[in-house]
């Protein structure tokens, strides 16, 4: 049975897991369109305010990308020093934790704001946010799919963290940069 | 220790998504603050004198911005008892968003949201 899927030509996997992380982006990209913004949605977790919330979850996830982004090149032996045995379980931690922190963004941004385009960099940020959510989608099938090229992980992973660097800069950057720091926590 | 957290955090992180996705399909029919008719745009109308700008603010502003004499006090954006913005100045917020603040050209009549600047910078 692996023997059968090893042998399985990576093309058209590949294709397929591209072809899943756009029908996500796509998705969420509609339903932000279609859905009708409540623009009253409202909750801070523990935070003082929701959009302390957001640029602060937002930030956060951008930090585990980081350690995602140095786990990744120790894996691949890039860094001039051995990767150390729980190097493996550090990357996986810290992508579970972008993905799961990044998701109350999300999901304040989708229902109560929706897919916008009232200026440049929110365009970008309806745009950058939707293909984030798709190139997660394409990432864990690449890392779930066996006998793709060596090649394709570390594409993936690096175009998923370029578009949250991307989502990131055009909205917690672009406040901190515009209010001159950080929200209250 | 990390391969514990893991473990314990892979099912977490399938199971958020999930919930996430249904929240999205089925949240408005759940959440208090979405249920219910909207608001429509002859409720604005008091007496016919015009939108109600008071009652505008609070289904449109209220959430996000403290206002003292709208009752409200929402922390997402600036304290508007605070800023000191003339008619004209909010107009163009409310016209073409801010931040995070959507727009709300089209999605309020010129009348309404000369109401609304009009009440929110007036006394």
């Amino acid at each position: 049975m692996s023997t059968v899927a090893a042998e399985r030509p990576a093309a058209p996997r590949l294709l397929l897991a591209a072809l899943l992380g756009a029908g996500v982006a796509v998705a969420l990209g509609v339903y932000g369109n279609v859905h009708d913004p409540s623009q009253k949605l409202s909750f801070t977790l523990f935070f003082s305010s929701t959009l302390s919330m957001k640029v602060w979850l937002a930030t956060f996830a951008l930090g585990f990308g980081v350690v995602q982004v140095l786990s990744a090149l120790s894996l691949y032996g890039k860094l001039p020093f051995a990767a150390p045995s729980w190097i493996g379980g550090l990357h996986r931690i810290s992508g579970r934790l972008a993905f799961l922190i990044s998701l109350p963004v999300a999901y304040h941004c989708l229902w109560s704001l929706g897919f916008q385009d009232t200026d440049t960099r929110v365009l970008a940020h309806s745009l950058l946010g939707c293909a984030f959510y798709g190139a997660f989608a394409t990432k864990v099938t690449i890392v779930r799919s066996k006998g793709l090229p060596g090649v394709a992980l570390p594409v993936a992973g690096g175009l998923l963290f370029a578009l949250l660097v991307g989502a990131w800069y055009t909205s917690a950057g672009w406040f901190i940069n515009d209010n001159g720091g950080f929200p209250d926590f | 220790m990390l391969r514990k957290v893991d473990r314990f955090l892979a099912p977490v992180v399938w199971v958020v998504a999930g919930l996430f996705v249904l929240m999205l399909i089925i949240g408005p029919e759940i959440v208090a603050e979405d249920k219910g008719e909207p608001v429509s745009a002859a409720a604005y109308v008091g007496g016919g004198s015009g939108p109600d700008a008071k009652l505008l603010f609070t289904t449109h502003c209220g959430s996000c911005h403290t206002l003292s004499k709208a009752g409200t006090s929402g922390t997402t954006g600036p304290n508007l008892d605070d800023v000191g913005l003339d008619a004209k100045q909010v107009e163009d917020i409310v016209r073409s968003g801010r931040g995070v603040m959507p727009s709300f050209d089209g999605k309020l009549s010129d009348a309404e949201i000369t109401a609304l600047a009009a009440y929110v910078s007036g006394p």
